[in-house]
């Protein structure tokens, strides 16, 4: 799996806050790791859910941690994406 | 055929936090298609240099990620050779052309270095030497060995080491790209901290970040010519070396590299050589055949190896004080004496890149 270093994460955090909170579509899911298209581009998460996202859903980005975590090293968060739910 | 390059890049060399390896990467390529004023199209091939991305960034399949930053997606291979990694690659690019596949292609060396504490990136870099025979190892017990062993047979003192710093130092303070630009004296030398005797702290060159890039072509231009190049090896280890107090592979490649033409030493106005530590700088101008051996300490103490000397050895400011992101040097090297050409400061200058504690050696022999 790939992982990432402080430092890293800390010039990539620039680029995440741009994506907290927009909206997409998946366009292709593995499961564990799915493209999403959003305003027009394409980006690659691992979702931020149990719940398997299939091609087609609506998603948003949110901010997750995304490894499992040890008492060594940084808590790696970054940006995931969980499925919009349907408003009741 | 004549290989010229075409235009040359250098990044800023240092501790550069906001850069990662890839943001190197795209400057350099970026910023080099742009001097030379050429379309990303026409570069039909990428070299790309780099020792220690796997290791220390989990970041391999370099020639792929520069190649992606080109919408034609030039077929791109990583070459990998320790601190010799850049003039590697300039010689594999080179072989490419010579072969007629290509005309026209970027070499670019980059290594992001200080992501990581200085005890992993001292690991990182004993990796270039035999993993299994010098167990153990670090780069300034190596090259302390061959030090003492210099010091040993010629009588090499700590002020001559100490003044290949000293100059080098003060040569980077007209090198904005530089990593320092602090000048030192031979007393900050003799006086920094034991590192490995009797190499001290100011011996050595830095951890850095940085990148480097040149255009080779051999369409028609008025660029700087690579001329020749020479391509040597010995053994990794030290153990099996005949001699400590020379480096067999550098007298090997300038060997090679003078036999393919008439240009002489002494036409040679400026190198930029391989001074990782300051013996190496001593040993490089010794077996390039600018100063008989055993005589390189005493020409820099007496300020033979700067402006107003025999020859100006790193006007750059070398490794030691340009900045040493390993896979960048060597390109680097190429670059900075390729701008001086360009600029009219010189008619002919020389590289010279050592892989390990000399297991490689790489040396390039460019004129107007």
């Amino acid at each position: 799996m790939n992982t990432i270093n402080p430092a890293s994460y800390w010039r990539k955090n620039h680029d995440w806050k741009n994506l907290l909170g927009k909206k997409g579509k998946v366009i292709l899911s593995a499961e564990s790791f799915v493209m999403v298209e959003i305003d027009s581009k394409n980006y690659e998460f691992t979702p931020a859910s149990v719940n398997i996202l299939k091609t087609g859903d609506p998603v948003i980005c949110v901010l997750r941690r995304l490894t499992q975590t040890t008492p060594n090293g940084l808590i790696e968060y970054g940006i995931s994406v969980k499925a919009i739910q349907p408003q009741p | 055929m004549k290989i010229k390059i075409l235009a040359e890049y250098i990044t800023k060399f240092g501790e550069l936090w906001d850069k990662s390896l890839s943001d190197l990467l795209k400057e350099a390529a970026t910023e080099v298609i742009s001097k030379a004023d050429i379309k990303p199209s026409e570069i039909e091939a990428v070299f790309v240099a780099n020792m220690g991305s796997g290791i220390l960034e989990n970041q391999l399949h370099l020639g792929a990620l520069v190649s992606s930053f080109f919408p034609h997606h030039p077929p791109a291979v990583r070459v990998e050779g320790a601190c010799a990694s850049g003039g590697l690659a300039s010689v594999m690019a080179q072989q490419s052309l010579l072969s007629g596949r290509y005309k026209t292609v970027l070499v670019i060396g980059a290594e992001k270095m200080t992501d990581v504490s200085t005890s992993a990136a001292t690991k990182f870099l004993s990796s270039a030497a035999d993993y299994t025979r010098e167990y153990g190892s670090t780069f300034p017990s190596l090259y302390a060995l061959l030090t003492q062993a210099h010091m040993q047979k010629y009588g090499t003192t700590r002020d001559m080491l100490s003044a290949v710093s000293v100059k080098n130092h003060r040569h980077a303070m007209k090198n904005i790209k530089a990593q320092f630009h602090r000048e030192l004296t031979i007393n900050d030398v003799n006086n920094s901290e034991v590192i490995a005797n009797p190499i001290r702290l100011l011996d050595c060159s830095p951890i850095s970040d940085g990148a480097a890039a040149i255009i080779l072509t051999t369409k028609q231009t008025n660029s700087p010519e690579i001329v020749s190049y020479g391509h040597a090896s010995d053994s990794l280890t030290l153990a099996d070396r005949k001699s400590l107090s020379s480096l067999q592979a550098t007298k090997d490649a300038i060997s090679q590299c003078m036999s393919n033409t008439k240009i002489k030493l002494n036409d040679i106005q400026m190198a930029e050589v391989h001074d990782c530590f300051s013996v190496n700088e001593i040993l490089a101008i010794e077996d390039l055949g600018f100063f008989k051996k055993g005589h390189g300490g005493e020409a820099t103490l007496s300020e033979q190896t700067t402006y107003g000397g025999k020859i100006v050895i790193n006007p750059s400011g070398g490794l030691k004080a340009c900045g040493h992101p390993v896979g960048a040097t060597g390109v680097k090297q190429l670059a900075f004496i390729s701008n001086l050409i360009r600029q009219d400061e010189i008619n002919v200058g020389l590289t010279h890149n050592v892989g390990g504690s000399g297991a490689t050696v790489i040396v390039h022999l460019l004129s107007k």
